[in-house]
């Protein structure tokens, strides 16, 4: 298009070889765009944002070593101006609020990344924020609820694990009564009917992951 | 439960309830029974004129079974009834003819004591075994857990990359025919990839919320049914239940919707029926779930073989086995279809009722939460 306009500069963020390689095809395919670098985890992504300072960074949430969110934090507490996109498989309020809360401008599904990636690069280098419909609705609808403590979230996860009370009670330490109240409050703060539907709404939520 | 019925105007779903007064009326019915079969004992013992030990043990037997059947108040109750009998029509005869006799008290001791004892065992070995299954049921949702990572961070994630690099060539081509049709590909790709990612975040559940199987199932019958009208026939739809709903274990209500599913889908898809009813029992002792129809059946050689995997019978059977259930399918060219499950209630229900549980030796073992 216009030669004499610099490109956006991409830095892209996932922790799956062959994704980072898809977004590579896809941003690089673009006249106005650049790839200056990739990182596979939370702690990389801070180190190259330093070394490459991106115009807009895409982040992915789940990763080993650090996480997205974790990684955010760091990078936009160093760099108030980090124009940062999550991508992420599953939608869910509670992982969206958590994103936006990091600092992230945009958040988008990876199943619709074929189609909204470039326009929502374009958006948020222009300084625009970009929430898709399906997760503005999810937010809507979870903004007045209750959320869960720390010791709730993990928990959930061992829950989720498969473990039953007692495993749960040994690996955090604690009497079998106190996770069976922690539950109880999972149970009554979800609306959930047992342990399996809490579970299923965890995920659907964002407040835990696979 | 009682609403499930108001939310849907196609399926509606009657409902028998058994109330409060249920418990008492099954341990009134438990008693009787046994009275009636101590009786009949009584009759015969006296006719064939048997030796004091074998009318005890059959005796013995009857409480026993009482015992295991109802609760602790018609165990109690039974046991003081089978007591006085015992001493009343026989031992007392025999032991002392004139006055009383302190072995009969010595004999009555030891007649209760085993009764308990044994019946105290049974019900042990009885929770043991259920103990056992709920581990499994612990053990298999740590498993699709497991599963459903490991989906989620190869297979998934690798298509999600893929259609990446598709778009990337699909940019590249200039407008036309073969754009037209990678566009159509790519979008369906898209769709599959959205399915395939819902599947796995569902694969430790079910599509239910609730702990409300019958509501599901009821609307999961809606769905299918709108998805196959404008058919050439039109297809009635009711699910009923029977007794009170009670929870079922989480892992296991989600094989009984499977089945459930696979059934329904069956009979809407290929049954051609006019008629499909699904009847759910919440026994005592047992919980079924049954779903007839009125369509053109199954072809005998696909019910036997269990090879096609069109009707996904195997699926079926295969399920129903991990539940420690019985799975029967009925059907006959022209008349329809009948698939019944059965699942003993002790394995089916998440927790048990305060009177099926007979505990006397060790602590009742609750599930989960």
């Amino acid at each position: 298009m216009n030669g004499e306009r610099p490109r956006i500069r991409v830095l892209s963020v996932d922790d799956h070889p062959l994704l980072r390689e898809g977004v590579a095809a896809l941003v690089t395919s673009q006249p106005d765009m650049a790839l200056v670098s990739e990182a596979s985890n939370g702690r990389e992504a801070i180190e190259q944002f330093r070394i490459h300072r991106p115009d807009v960074t895409l982040m992915d949430l789940q990763m080993p070593e650090m996480n997205g969110v974790d990684a955010m934090i760091a990078i936009c507490g160093e760099f108030p101006g980090a124009r940062i996109i999550v991508l992420t498989t599953y939608a869910g309020d509670v992982q969206a609020i958590r994103a936006l809360k990091a600092g992230a401008r945009a958040y988008l599904l990876k199943s619709l990344l074929r189609k909204e990636l470039l326009e929502t690069i374009r958006l948020v280098h222009a300084g625009q924020r970009r929430v898709l419909p399906a997760i503005a609705a999810d937010l809507a609808e979870h903004a007045g609820d209750e959320l869960l403590s720390a010791r709730e979230i993990e928990v959930l996860r061992l829950v989720a694990g498969g473990n039953a009370n007692k495993e749960i009670a040994a690996l955090l330490s604690i009497t079998e009564e106190t996770v069976k109240g922690h539950v109880k409050n999972i149970l009554a703060k979800l609306g959930a009917n047992d342990r399996t539907h809490a579970v299923t709404i965890g995920l659907k939520r964002g407040i835990i992951d696979l | 439960m009682s609403t499930i019925g108001q939310q849907h105007s196609s399926a509606e779903v009657p409902h028998k309830p058994e109330g409060k007064r249920g418990s008492f009326q099954q341990t009134a019915r438990h008693f009787c029974v046994g009275l009636i079969g101590l009786a009949l004992i009584t009759v015969a013992v006296i006719r064939l004129n048997l030796q004091p030990g074998a009318i005890s043990l059959l005796y013995l037997i009857v409480v026993v079974f009482v015992s295991l059947k109802g609760g602790l108040v018609s165990s109690v109750a039974f046991s003081l009834v089978a007591v006085f009998c015992l001493y009343y029509f026989f031992l007392s005869q025999i032991f002392s003819p004139g006055g009383r006799n302190p072995l009969d008290i010595v004999a009555t001791i030891a007649f209760l004591f085993t009764a308990w004892v044994i019946t105290g065992m049974v019900a042990r070995n009885r929770r043991l075994t259920e103990d056992q299954l709920r581990v499994r049921f612990e053990e298999r949702l740590a498993e699709r857990t497991r599963i459903a990572r490991e989906l989620h961070d190869t297979l998934l994630q690798s298509f999600q990359a893929l259609m990446l690099h598709f778009q990337a060539v699909d940019d590249q081509l200039p407008p036309g025919k073969a754009k037209e049709a990678l566009g159509k590909v790519l979008d369906q790709a898209d769709q599959a990839i959205v399915e395939g990612r819902d599947a796995i975040q569902n694969l430790r559940s079910s599509a239910m919320f609730a702990n409300e199987l019958a509501h599901a199932i009821a609307e999961l019958g809606k769905e299918l049914a709108r998805t196959h009208s404008g058919e050439t026939h039109s297809t009635t739809f009711r699910v009923s239940v029977e007794g009170t709903p009670r929870d079922l274990h989480p892992t296991l209500r989600d094989d009984v919707f499977r089945i459930a599913c696979e059934a329904l889908r069956n009979s809407f898809q290929h049954a051609q029926a006019s008629k499909i009813e699904v009847d759910l029992t919440f026994g005592e002792r047992l919980f079924e779930l049954r779903i007839r129809d009125d369509g053109k059946g199954i072809d005998p050689k696909h019910l036997d073989s269990g090879r096609d995997r069109h009707w996904g019978l195997p699926g079926m059977r295969e399920r129903a086995q991990q539940i420690a259930g019985t799975l029967e399918i009925w059907s006959e060219t022209g008349a329809g279809t009948e698939v019944e499950l059965r699942i003993p209630g002790s394995v089916a229900y998440s927790v048990s009722p305060g009177g099926a549980g007979f505990h006397l030796f060790g602590k009742g073992k609750e599930t989960g939460s």
